[in-house]
């Protein structure tokens, strides 16, 4: 190893446990969800209870225009209004969440405090356990939201189409073979609701880990000007997989809602 | 099972993804309950306030249109009863003008009579001053030519013989 590269552990895929509470594992990454937290305690403290209806300074120009823009943005993804201001603030959160974790990397001592000789904190995202429970919650809110606007037995109508079936049937043969394929695509349905679970925790997951990794790889190669081009575009790659995993959220929900009255009508 | 596997090979642990979920819960808990809701509540202040404003703007132009229309209006009935009221002077005018003339020839036709009364009445008197000093006159010549002493008497009779002639 020569002067000119750093040499350094490729980070592991499994987060790091610095102590237990009731032998539940307290990781580094919990630890760095706690931090986000404290950000975001110290951000509503200080910054949002001083807002006012006429804004008198940038940062709420700045905070109001990202929050109306995520409502538009929305919008165009989910077609609808009401969706759109009902889910913003869900979306919101996990975007900012996300956005901040992301970019928490890159402050250099982020990764640097140790304790036990184990990094105390670690990038929230680049730990599966996280994302595969922001994604599962996700999509658990998903199914409840479209039971409680469609009811249970619509909302079960959607994966089993037995009166489909039967409708199709009654019609003529043909109809009635057409209505068993969509039976069976129903059933695929049910895969594709727990597969929308893996894909986003995975996708996220893979990103961030990747980057984590590319980084090492890159310290290693020539330390002192390459990383700074991936560390560069990994602030891009950061908010840029917030929005995907927020877009991608609000277009499930927009999918799995009944549609609205007068259409359904119609 | 095997799901779990493949997922415990990429690091999942179903206590830390709990534990990670709880966590993450309080941050959208705090983000919805102390920087959404307020951010939310003051956009929707703000635009309820510029909704008030406009419709308030809109109800001071319908006023502001009225009150145009009221000026107008007044307007018009000023020059109306202008008109009106030009056209009742000019018929006051007209009538002092009359009564003015009407006033003045009476005057003059009684200043006229006052002023032939008066003539009249030097005339007479003038006439008896002339009767009366004719008279004398004729007393002298008539005494002159008689060659008599002229009494006062006799004066006296001659002058009321000559005036009652006169008359």
């Amino acid at each position: 190893m020569g002067f000119l590269q750093i040499g350094g552990d490729i980070p592991k895929v499994e987060p790091d446990i610095i102590f237990t509470v009731f032998s539940f594992p307290i990781s580094n990454t919990f630890l760095g969800i706690t931090l986000v937290l404290l950000m975001v305690l110290s951000f509503s403290y200080f910054v949002v209870r001083k807002f006012s209806i006429t804004p008198r300074n940038h940062t709420q120009t700045v905070v109001e225009m990202v929050y109306v823009g995520m409502e538009d943005l929305l919008e165009q993804v989910a077609g609808r209004r009401d969706v759109a201001v009902f889910l913003a603030p869900v979306i919101l959160g996990m975007f900012v969440f996300i956005g901040v974790a992301n970019l928490l990397s890159l402050i250099p001592i982020f990764n640097t405090v140790t304790y036990d000789g184990v990094a105390i904190f670690r990038t929230p995202t680049a730990d599966f356990n996280t994302t595969f429970a922001m994604a599962l919650v996700m999509i658990l809110f998903i199914q409840m939201q479209s039971i409680v606007k469609g009811g249970f037995f619509q909302y079960l109508g959607k994966f089993f189409q037995f009166h489909e079936v039967y409708k199709g049937f009654k019609k003529s043969m043909g109809d009635g073979f057409m209505a068993i394929i969509n039976f069976l695509i129903g059933l695929l349905d049910i895969i594709s609701e727990g597969a929308r679970v893996v894909s986003l925790s995975l996708r996220l997951f893979g990103n961030i880990y990747a980057g984590e990794v590319l980084v090492v790889i890159l310290l290693g190669a020539f330390a002192y000007a390459l990383p700074s081009v991936w560390i560069s575009l990994s602030i891009l790659f950061g908010v840029v997989q917030a929005v995907v995993f927020g877009a991608l959220s609000a277009a499930y929900y927009s999918i799995s809602m009944p549609p609205p009255d007068g259409e359904a009508a119609s | 099972m095997q799901i779990l596997e493949i997922l415990g090979k990429i690091g999942f642990d179903w206590k830390l993804a709990l534990a990670n979920l709880i966590n993450i819960g309080i941050i959208f808990l705090v983000l919805y309950k102390f920087a959404f809701k307020p951010i939310k509540q003051k956009i929707v202040e703000r635009e309820a306030a510029i909704k008030k404003g406009l419709n308030e703007a809109h109800k001071a132009e319908i006023a502001r249109q009225e009150a145009e229309d009221e000026k107008d209006e007044v307007l018009a009935q000023a020059k109306r009863d202008a008109v009106l009221m030009l056209e009742e002077a000019e018929k006051q005018r007209k009538n002092i003008l009359k009564d003015a003339e009407t006033k003045a020839l009476k005057e003059r036709e009684n200043i006229l009579h006052k002023a032939q009364l008066e003539i009249e009445g030097k005339q007479a008197e003038m006439e008896r001053v002339l009767s009366e000093k004719s008279a004398e006159l004729i007393s002298r010549g008539v005494s002159a030519m008689l060659q008599e002493e002229m009494t006062p008497e006799i004066n006296d009779r001659i002058i009321k013989k000559m005036t009652s002639h006169g008359k």
